[in-house]
C-alpha cells in the first residue's frame, strides 16, 4: 500500500462512485440536522461533535478505499488477532476491576474492540473462505475454525452484556458462512437448536434483558415502565404524519417524552419533525446503498472481494434493520443505533469503515487476489 | 451493465463451476429477498404508523365525563385531594344549524375563548364534542338562554388539590378525563373512582404539618445552595408509615401540564442514586451482626487501598489506624472497604437482598425505580458497595433499610396506608446489633461528621453521605448528591428523617454541611407534631467511647 504514485491515486479516486458518496453525505447531514433540532436549534451538545466526527471518518473512509485490496487480504488474520486480543484484554480487565468498563480510553476517543469486531469477523471470514475449496466448506475440519472465529468474540460480547453487538457479530458471521456455501442442513439444524435452546437462554438472561423481550411481546402491559421506550417512540412517529410537524417543531422529543432520543431512538424524533417523507428518504437512500453494495459484490472478480462486499453490506443492513424494527416496535429493544444518523462515534465509525471497504472492493473489481476461486 | 461485466458473468456461468455458482446464485437471490422483504416490512410499518393507524398520545374517548373521585386525606383528616361538581359545555354538531353565529354568541358570553377554535369544535365530525370544560354557573345560565338545542351541559367532577404543591409527588394527579396517572391517584385509581355517591376518603399516613416542614426546609436549602433539586422523607421506624415525602422540583397537581419535565419525577421512589457514606451503616451493621468485626476492631487507614487499578481513599483522611467505631463516625472509606471485604461478597448480597435493596421497593404510588446492581459483583464491588458506591438504590430504600437497623432489627416495609403493625416481623439483625447501631449513629452526630444536625434534647443520630454523581466513564467530581440520613430519638427510635440535595453549589458541599442542617430544622419544627418530647436522657454510648480516638465535648447547638 503505497501512495507515492500520484496518478494511481488519482485514477482510484476517479473510480470511486461519487453518487454513493453523496448518498452517504446526505444521510450524515440529515443526522446532523436532526441532532441540531433535538438540541432545540443549537449546535451543542450534539451536532458540532458529531459533525467533526463525521468529517474525520469520511476521510478515513476514503483512505480505506484507496488501499490496495490485496493488502486487506494480507492483514485479515493479524487484524482479527489484534482485535480479539483487545477484546479479551478489556474483558479480563473488566472482570478483575469490578467495574463494567469495556473500552480502551485513548484520551480523545473511547474505543470498544467489540465495535471493530463487527468488521473484523467479515474480513477474516472472507479471507478464510477465499482459501478454502467450496466443496469442502461443510466438512467438519473447515467448519469448526469458522465457528470458533465467530463464537469466541460473540460469547465475549454477549457476556459483557452487549446483546446488540453480539447479535451483529453472529449474524455477520453466519451470513459469510451462508454465502460461502455451507450446506442448508447446517443452518436448518442451527435454527432448530436455537429454537430448542431459547427457553434455556431466557432462563439465564439478566432480568432487564428478559423484561425487554416480554415487553416487546406485549408493550401495553407496562406502558409507563420498560415499554415506555417503544410506546413513546411509536407515538412520536405517528404524530409526524405524512409531512411531519416541521423542522425544529417536534413536541414529543423536545418535551423529552422520548428517551434516548438523540441516540437509539433518533428515527422517532426525525419522523415526528419530517414525517413519513423523512423516514422514506432515509430508507430510500440506504436501499440505494445496499443495492449498490450487492452489485459491487456480484460484479467482483475475486471471491475475497465478493464475500467482503456482501458481508459488509449485510452488516450495515443489520444495523439499519435492527434499529428500525426496534424503533417501530417490531423487534425488542436491544440498543443498536441508527447508522450515520444517531449521535455517537462507534456506529458511525463502523459503518463508514465498512463503506470504505466496499468502495475498495468496487475500485478493485477486476483485481486478482489469488486463492482457489479466481474466475475469468 | 457494461459489456465487459456482462461477458464476465457469461464466463462465470460456464464450465465446471457451473453447478456451484448456480447454487451460489440461488443463495444470493434468497439473500436479496431478505433485504427486499425487510425493507418492504419497514416501509409498510412506517406508512401504517404515520398515515393509517397513528398511535395517539392520549386516546380521548369523546363522551368521557370526569368521574367523582373519593377524597384523599392525611393522617389527621386534612383534605389533600377532593372532587368538586362542575358544569361543562359540550355540543352535538349535527343539531347546530348556524355554527358561525353560535360561535360568536358563545364567545360573547365567555370572552376568554378563541372564536376560531370554538367554530372548529362546532363544525367537527361526530355527535359529541367538548367545547369548554368547567364553566361558571353564570355562564351556564347565559348559554342556556341562547336556546340552542345543539348545546349540551354536562355535569362532571373537577379534581381539586386545595393545598396546591403540598405532597404533590405522593398524591400524583389526574389526566383530562379524570383518571389517575401518577402517585396515589394512579395506584388507587380503581378504588378512588366508585359509583357510591359519597365514597369514603382514602386516608394516608402523611402528616401535612410534617410534610410542610420537610418541603419548606428542603426548598430553602435548594435555593440557598442553588441545587438542581432535593428530596427527603420522614418514616416511622416500626411500621414503615411515611409521615412526609418530598421531591423537588415539584409541581402543582391542579395544573400538572404546566410543570417542567424534572418536576414530574419523584426522586424518592423512582430515582436511584449511589447514596455514598450513608451506606456504611449497612456494611458495619452486617459485619457486627455476623461477628466479622467488633466496634473495637482496628483497621489500617494510614494509606489508600489499591486493588485492580482502582484506589480507595478517604474524604476526611485521618491517616491512622482506626477502630470500627472511628471508621463509622469519621466516615472512612478505607476502613469500611476492609470491613466489607472481610464480610465477603456472598454474605453482602444476601444481607442487602434481605433488606430489599436489590429489587424495586414496593410503595402505594405508581412510580418506583429499580436499583442498579454492580455487574460483575466481585471483590472490588463488594468493597465499594460497602461505602455506598456501585449500588444505586432509591432513597426510599435507604429510609426503610435504616429503620430496620435501629428499630430492634426488624425488616420494615414502607407504606402510605395506615395498617396495624405486623405481628410476626422478620428479623434482619439482632437486638444487640441494633443497639450498637443506635449508639454509632448517635456518636456520628456528637463526635463525627453529622454534628450540624444535632438538636438539643431530641437525641438525633445519623450518618452523612456525599456521593459523586456518575457520568459517562467515571464520576463527576463537582456534581454531588449530599445526604444526611438520621433517626430520632436515638434512645428509643421513632422516626427516620432523610434529606438530600442534588448538586448543591458550595465550596464544601458535603452531606454533613448542606443536608444535616435541613434535618436539624425539620426535626425542630416537626417533633412536636410527631409527639416526640425533649429529654435529657440519651443513648448509652459508654461501651463505644473507649474506641473513639479524638473525643470532643459534645457541642450544644442552640435550639
Amino acid at each position: 500500500m503505497t501512495f507515492t504514485d500520484a496518478s494511481a491515486v488519482r485514477a482510484k479516486l476517479a473510480a470511486i462512485n461519487w453518487w454513493m458518496f453523496m448518498a452517504i453525505l446526505i444521510l450524515g447531514m440529515m443526522g446532523l440536522a436532526v441532532l441540531f433540532s433535538g438540541a432545540g436549534g443549537h449546535m451543542k451538545p450534539w451536532a458540532l461533535n458529531q459533525g467533526i466526527r463525521f468529517v474525520g471518518l469520511l476521510v478515513i473512509m476514503l483512505v480505506i478505499a484507496l488501499v490496495d485490496i490485496r493488502s486487506w487480504l494480507k492483514v485479515a488474520y493479524p487484524v482479527y488477532g489484534i482485535i480479539m486480543f483487545l477484546l479479551l484484554l478489556v474483558e479480563v480487565k473488566g472482570r478483575v476491576g469490578g467495574g463494567s468498563q469495556r473500552w480502551i480510553d485513548l484520551g480523545v476517543i473511547n474505543l470498544q474492540p467489540s465495535e471493530f469486531m463487527k468488521l473484523a469477523i467479515v474480513l477474516v471470514l472472507a479471507r478464510y473462505y477465499n482459501d478454502m475449496p467450496r466443496v469442502s466448506v461443510t466438512q467438519w475440519h473447515v467448519l469448526w475454525p469458522a465457528l470458533a472465529m465467530i463464537g469466541v468474540p460473540a460469547i465475549l460480547t454477549l457476556l459483557q452484556p452487549d446483546l446488540g453487538t453480539g447479535l451483529l457479530i453472529v449474524f455477520g458471521g453466519l451470513t459469510m458462512m451462508w454465502l460461502a456455501g455451507v450446506a442448508w442442513w447446517f443452518f436448518a439444524g442451527g435454527l432448530a437448536a436455537v429454537a430448542a435452546l431459547a427457553p434455556i437462554a431466557f432462563h439465564f438472561m439478566r432480568p432487564y434483558q428478559r423484561n425487554r423481550i416480554l415487553i416487546f411481546l406485549d408493550p401495553a402491559s407496562d406502558p409507563l415502565k420498560t415499554g415506555y421506550h417503544i410506546t413513546q417512540s411509536k407515538i412520536a412517529i405517528g404524530s409526524g404524519g405524512f409531512l411531519g410537524k416541521g423542522f425544529l417543531n417536534g413536541t414529543q422529543s423536545h418535551l423529552k417524552f422520548l428517551p434516548e432520543m438523540h441516540t437509539d431512538f433518533i428515527f422517532a424524533m426525525m419522523s415526528e419533525e419530517l414525517g413519513m417523507i423523512g423516514g422514506l428518504v432515509i430508507i430510500g437512500l440506504y436501499s440505494l446503498l445496499f443495492a449498490w453494495g450487492l452489485w459491487v459484490a456480484i460484479s467482483c472478480r475475486s471471491h475475497f472481494g465478493r464475500m467482503l462486499g456482501m458481508g459488509l453490506t449485510m452488516t450495515i443492513f443489520l444495523y439499519l434493520a435492527i434499529n428500525l424494527l426496534m424503533v417501530m416496535g417490531l423487534a425488542p429493544v436491544v440498543g443498536v443505533p441508527l447508522p450515520l444518523i444517531s449521535y455517537g462515534g462507534s456506529a458511525m465509525m463502523t459503518v463508514l469503515m465498512a463503506f470504505g471497504l466496499i468502495f475498495c472492493v468496487s475500485i478493485n473489481r477486476e483485481t486478482r487476489v489469488g486463492g482457489l476461486h479466481e474466475v475469468g | 451493465m457494461s459489456p465487459s461485466v456482462l461477458r464476465q458473468l457469461r464466463i462465470r456461468f460456464s464450465g465446471q463451476r457451473h453447478l456451484a455458482l448456480e447454487q451460489g446464485r440461488q443463495r444470493l437471490v434468497l439473500f436479496m429477498m431478505i433485504f427486499v422483504g425487510i425493507a418492504a416490512m419497514l416501509f409498510i410499518k412506517l406508512v401504517d404508523l404515520t398515515l393509517i393507524r397513528p398511535v395517539q398520545a392520549k386516546s380521548k374517548a369523546v363522551a368521557v365525563k370526569r368521574p367523582l373521585r373519593a377524597d384523599i386525606v392525611d393522617h389527621g383528616g386534612v383534605v389533600l385531594a377532593t372532587s368538586l361538581k362542575v358544569q361543562s359545555l359540550a355540543a352535538n354538531p349535527r343539531l347546530i344549524k348556524d355554527p358561525k353565529v353560535l360561535a360568536q354568541k358563545i364567545v360573547a358570553i365567555m370572552p376568554g375563548l378563541n372564536e376560531a377554535a370554538v367554530l372548529k369544535h362546532l363544525t367537527g365530525g361526530g355527535r359529541f364534542v367538548w367545547v369548554k370544560r368547567k364553566i361558571t354557573p353564570h355562564d351556564v345560565y347565559a348559554l342556556n338562554a341562547l336556546g340552542e338545542p345543539g348545546l349540551l351541559f354536562m355535569q362532571e367532577y373537577e379534581r381539586i388539590y386545595p393545598n396546591a404543591m403540598l405532597a404533590a409527588h405522593v398524591l400524583g394527579y389526574t389526566d383530562v378525563d379524570g383518571e389517575g396517572i401518577a402517585g396515589v391517584e394512579d395506584f388507587f385509581n380503581d378504588q378512588l373512582v366508585t359509583k357510591t355517591p359519597q365514597p369514603a376518603a382514602l386516608k394516608l399516613t402523611l402528616d401535612s404539618r410534617v410534610q410542610h416542614a420537610l418541603e419548606d426546609e428542603i426548598s430553602k436549602a435548594v435555593d440557598q445552595y442553588k441545587a438542581l433539586g432535593g428530596f427527603g422523607i420522614v418514616m416511622d421506624v416500626n411500621t414503615g408509615a411515611i409521615m412526609a415525602l418530598a421531591s423537588l422540583p415539584t409541581l402543582d397537581p391542579n395544573t400538572p401540564e404546566s410543570a417542567g419535565d424534572q418536576a414530574h419525577f419523584n426522586a424518592v421512589t423512582k430515582g436511584v442514586y449511589e447514596l455514598g457514606s450513608c451506606f456504611k451503616a449497612f456494611a458495619v451493621a452486617e459485619a457486627i451482626d455476623q461477628g466479622t468485626t467488633t466496634p473495637g476492631k482496628r483497621y489500617d487507614a494510614t494509606h489508600p487501598l489499591h486493588l485492580a487499578g482502582f484506589s480507595i481513599n478517604d474524604f476526611h483522611a485521618e491517616r491512622r489506624w482506626m477502630s470500627t467505631t472511628d471508621v463509622f463516625i469519621h466516615s472512612s472509606n478505607i476502613g469500611t472497604a476492609q470491613i466489607a471485604d472481610e464480610f465477603g461478597t456472598e454474605r453482602q448480597k444476601e444481607f442487602l437482598g434481605r433488606l430489599g435493596m436489590l429489587k424495586a421497593p414496593s410503595l402505594e404510588v405508581a412510580e418506583v425505580g429499580k436499583p442498579i446492581i454492580p455487574n460483575p459483583w466481585g471483590r472490588l464491588a463488594t468493597m465499594t458497595v460497602g461505602y455506598g458506591h456501585g449500588l444505586a438504590v432509591t432513597p426510599l430504600q435507604l429510609a426503610s433499610g435504616m429503620a430496620s437497623l435501629i428499630n430492634g432489627g426488624y425488616l420494615v416495609h414502607p407504606t402510605l396506608i395506615d395498617k396495624p403493625q405486623e405481628q410476626n416481623r422478620e428479623r434482619v439483625i439482632s437486638q444487640a446489633t441494633s443497639d450498637t447501631m443506635r449508639a454509632l449513629f448517635r456518636l456520628a452526630v456528637t463526635q463525627g461528621t453529622g454534628s450540624h444536625a444535632d438538636v438539643d434534647g431530641y437525641r438525633i443520630g445519623g450518618k452523612t453521605g456525599t456521593a459523586e454523581k456518575p457520568k459517562a466513564g467515571g464520576y463527576a467530581h463537582h456534581a454531588l448528591i449530599s445526604t444526611f440520613a438520621s433517626a430520632f430519638p436515638m434512645d428509643a427510635p421513632r422516626y427516620v428523617v432523610i434529606a438530600s440535595l442534588d448538586e448543591p453549589q458550595a465550596a464544601v458541599a458535603t452531606g454533613g454541611l448542606v443536608a444535616a442542617p435541613i434535618v436539624h430544622n425539620v426535626i425542630l419544627r416537626s417533633a412536636p407534631a410527631l409527639g416526640v418530647m425533649k429529654s435529657t436522657a440519651d443513648v448509652d454510648v459508654s461501651a463505644l467511647m473507649p474506641f473513639v480516638a479524638h473525643k470532643k465535648i459534645k457541642k450544644r447547638v442552640a435550639a
